[in-house]
Order: structure tokens, then C-alpha cells, then sequence
């Protein structure tokens, strides 16, 4: 068979259509994974095992630079439907105080809105830092039962980076308390830690 | 009985040019379409006339071995009227078609020499030269003037007659652009049909991907104002944008391979439909000399 024989360019031919084919459904059948991970969302919390009344981080992971400040949430997630009259927390934050030191807190806030609502209300906040130990206590001093989200905003960390590496943020949920406006207890089901890489 | 009139008839041919190659030659045609005999195109050869044409009118294709086939037949006569070669020739056809079969014995070995199949369509007044082309290419004596009678009628050389349109080529043609062998063919209607679908096929090919392109980046978009968004209000939105548009990535990534799949399967067949459909000359103009023809049971 010469180069020039018609078989054989239909033959060349053929084969280069069934590579484009093959080569073409290749790159066309990508599927992406649908795992949407929020530390706020109560679905994502529950598809990973952490059931309501849940301790969390927000965000879960971030990486910095020794020149930036590290900014996290200490969030309560309560289910959905939830009608706890929740009051107030302490929270026992621990972390690596080699790597992290404490910058400053702020409070967070209790019912609809953002921090930069009017409608927020404001809690007692007190806190101690000792040695990678965070204890913050937030108490609402509603004499009523207070109207909460699912997603409970109780405070603010600002971190300032030690060293470079990766370390964690967690809750010792031995110390932690959630009271009730009534002051009892309500039970922790879940925590989620932080994640901080520091470059 | 029936060699006798043979040796009647050539005896004085034999005897008047002894030196000469003697050729026994049987014809089967009407000498009147053909004209003047052959042998007065080549004087310098022999040829008796041979009466009996009946033992040579069987296919030869048909014996176990072609070419050896009629040994005994072909010896036997060579002995008895002491003849060189043996030349059969036989012409058929109609009014558009000349069919010429040429076959060519050795009376010592009484094998098979040389065997042409000429079959030509509207080929006029060019039967007796392509039966003389035959003759001299048996003997190495063409003559340049049937050569260039032939070309004024037929080719310069059959074998070098190329095809402006094949089925190969309608083929390769609707392999590229589906539709194009089918108009290369003339089959308009089934050029318009294959076109035409393929071209819907493609269409949605491309919406399809336009689509899954445009999901691809939503889902990506909204996981990622979903997984920034602190706030209930926010996230629980965001999470519903990002579900649908991963649906619907989904959805469009399955109708892309379908339609991909169709359009590659209907292209294939357009492919395949257009060598079926592919111009064909309605005759071999000359057959090869080694074309397989089926025995006969």
C-alpha cells in the first residue's frame, strides 16, 4: 500500500475521527463532587457526624503569612428548628500558643442581623487567656427568652502568627457550657476545629 | 470427422510458410462486425483457421487449474495439425458493451500462455484494433498506429484508467463534512438528510457544553461565596445556588455525551452511507487479468 492509497486514507482518516471521539469524551465527562463544607451550616455539619448543638470554627481552614492577622469565629450551631432558649456559653478554646498568640476579642451577637445590624444584642462578654488556653464567657442579659438563629455568633478572635507550620484550633468540650435561659445545662452534641497554616 | 475440414482448410497455409510460427486460431465472433481477419495485420505469423470452437467455449475459470486445464485438448491439436499456439478468441456484447476474452496456448506444453478479458462499455468501431492490440502484444508486434487509434477512442492504457469520482473518495468526503460525499454522489436527498441532522446534532453539542461549561463555573462560583458566607441567610442561599447549578452540570455533562454519541454514531453512518451511495462506474471498463471470478459448481 502506498501513502497515497485511497483505502488507506480512509483508513488514516477513521482513525483519527475515533481518537477525536475518544479524546473528546474524555475531557467532556468530568463530574465535579458536590461536597459543600460550611463549619456554619447545620447539612454539612450532619453529613460529616456533628449533630446539634455543635461548637464551631468559621472559617474551618485559612492560610497566612507571619505578617497578617488570623481572624476566626466561635460559632453555636443549633438546629434548625430549634426553640432552645439558649442564655449564654462558655467556651474553652484551646490552641497552640507557639505558633498563635492572642491579639484581641470581640463579642459576638444573638438574633438576626450581622455585626453591623442595629437589632443585634450585645452580650455580657468577658474572657482569660493562659498558655494556649482560651476561656470566654458570653451571657445575654434578656429578661425574656431571646430569638435566636440556628447559627449563634459568640465571638471574635484575632490571632497574631508566632511561627510558620500548621496548627489547630479546638474546643475542650469537657469545660464547655451552653445554659439555657432558665441556667441549665444544654448538652454539646459536636465540635469542629480550625485549621491555620501559617507560611 | 471434425479435423478434417481444420486440415482442409490450412494445409496450404502450413506447407507455403514453414519457417513461420504456426498459430491454430478459433474465433467467436461474427466476422462481419469485426471485418477484415486478423492475420492480415500480421504477416510475418502462420495462422490456420481452426473450425471446431466447442471444446474452447467452456470457462476457463471454471477448471481446477486454469491454466492446465485444457493440456490434453490443446497438445492433441498441436500434434495433429502441427501448430506453435493456439488462439482463442471470443466476442460478445451488445450494442453499448464489447466484451473480448483472448486466451493463448503453447502446443508443446499445452499450458495457458497469456489470457485477456477485455469488457468496455460505448466503445465503437474500436472492436477489430483491440483484438489486433491483443494479437500484437501476444507477438511483441503492437503497432503504434492501434495504439493511437485506441487513444482517439478509448485510453492510452487501460490499466492506467483512474476514476474521477469513487466510493473511496465519497467516503473520505462525508468522514470530514457529513452530507459532502452524498452531494459528490448526487444523492441530494440523503446529502440534505445526513447534513442536516448532523448539523442539529452538533448544534446541540455545542449548547451542550455551552450549558455545562456555564454550570461548571456557577457551582463553582456559588461553593465559593457558600463556603465564605458566615451567615445563615447567606450560606443556606448560596448552597441552593450551588446544588442547582451542580444538578444541572449534571444534567447538561449527560445530554453532551448522548448527543456526542449520535452525532459520532450518525457521522460513522454517513460515512459508511456515503461509499454505499458512492459513484460506481455501472461497468468494469477492463478487468484486472488476476480478478477472482467463482468457480462454477
Amino acid at each position: 500500500m502506498g501513502c497515497c492509497d485511497p483505502k488507506t486514507k480512509i483508513t488514516d482518516q477513521v482513525r483519527l475521527y475515533f481518537t477525536v471521539i475518544l479524546i473528546l469524551s474524555f475531557l467532556s465527562c468530568t463530574i465535579y463532587d458536590n461536597n459543600l463544607d460550611n463549619p456554619n451550616d447545620n447539612e454539612a455539619n450532619e453529613e460529616l457526624g456533628v449533630y446539634p448543638p455543635s461548637l464551631v470554627f468559621f472559617p474551618k481552614q485559612q492560610t497566612k503569612t507571619l505578617t497578617d492577622t488570623i481572624r476566626l469565629g466561635a460559632y453555636i450551631v443549633f438546629s434548625d428548628t430549634s426553640i432552645i432558649s439558649f442564655s449564654g456559653a462558655h467556651l474553652n478554646i484551646q490552641y497552640d500558643n507557639s505558633m498563635l498568640e492572642i491579639d484581641s476579642l470581640a463579642p459576638g451577637w444573638i438574633g438576626p442581623g450581622s455585626m453591623t445590624d442595629s437589632n443585634r444584642t450585645t452580650p455580657l462578654f468577658t474572657y482569660t487567656e493562659n498558655s494556649g488556653q482560651l476561656d470566654i464567657y458570653a451571657y445575654y442579659l434578656s429578661t425574656s427568652d431571646v430569638s435566636i438563629d440556628s447559627v449563634t455568633h459568640i465571638a471574635e478572635i484575632w490571632f497574631k502568627p508566632k511561627s510558620t507550620g500548621t496548627s489547630t484550633v479546638s474546643y475542650d468540650t469537657s469545660l464547655c457550657e451552653i445554659v439555657k435561659f432558665d441556667e441549665n445545662f444544654i448538652p454539646i452534641n459536636g465540635t469542629r476545629e480550625a485549621s491555620i497554616i501559617i507560611q | 470427422m471434425k479435423f478434417l475440414f481444420l486440415i482442409f482448410f490450412s494445409i496450404e497455409v502450413i506447407y507455403s510458410n514453414v519457417e513461420k510460427p504456426s498459430i491454430l486460431i478459433f474465433n467467436q465472433y461474427d466476422e462481419d462486425l469485426i471485418g477484415t481477419s486478423v492475420a492480415n495485420h500480421f504477416p510475418s505469423k502462420n495462422f490456420v483457421k481452426g473450425e471446431n470452437i466447442n471444446p474452447f467455449l467452456g470457462s476457463l475459470d471454471s477448471l481446477t487449474n486454469p491454466a492446465s486445464g485444457r493440456m490434453f485438448l490443446v497438445k492433441d491439436l498441436g500434434s495433429e495439425l502441427d501448430v506453435d499456439y493456439i488462439l482463442f478468441h471470443q466476442i460478445s456484447g451488445d450494442s453499448n458493451r464489447f466484451m473480448l476474452e483472448g486466451q493463448m496456448f503453447n502446443t508443446r506444453s499445452g499450458g495457458l500462455i497469456k489470457r485477456r478479458i477485455v469488457d468496455i462499455t460505448n466503445y465503437y468501431k474500436g472492436q477489430m484494433n483491440e483484438l489486433k492490440l491483443w494479437i500484437g502484444d501476444v507477438f511483441r508486434e503492437v503497432d503504434k498506429e492501434w495504439v493511437s487509434q485506441r487513444k482517439q477512442v478509448l485510453y492510452n492504457e487501460p490499466s492506467q484508467i483512474i476514476q474521477d469520482k469513487t466510493p473511496e473518495g465519497a467516503m473520505a468526503r462525508s468522514l470530514l463534512l457529513p452530507g459532502w460525499g452524498q452531494f459528490y454522489s448526487d444523492a441530494y436527498n440523503s446529502g440534505i438528510v445526513f447534513s442536516g441532522l448532523e448539523s442539529v446534532l452538533l448544534t446541540s453539542v455545542l449548547v451542550s457544553y455551552l450549558n455545562y461549561n456555564k454550570s461548571v463555573q456557577e457551582f463553582k462560583k456559588y461553593s465559593k461565596l457558600y463556603e465564605e458566607s458566615s451567615e445563615q441567610i447567606e450560606f443556606d442561599k448560596y448552597r441552593v445556588l450551588s446544588n442547582s447549578e451542580w444538578e444541572k452540570h449534571k444534567k447538561y455533562n449527560s445530554a453532551l455525551i448522548y448527543t456526542s454519541i449520535a452525532s459520532g454514531s450518525l457521522w460513522l453512518i454517513n460515512g459508511i452511507h456515503a461509499y454505499i451511495v458512492g459513484p460506481r462506474p455501472k461497468k468494469d471498463i477492463i478487468q484486472k487479468w488476476d480478478v477472482a471470478i467463482p468457480k462454477q459448481k
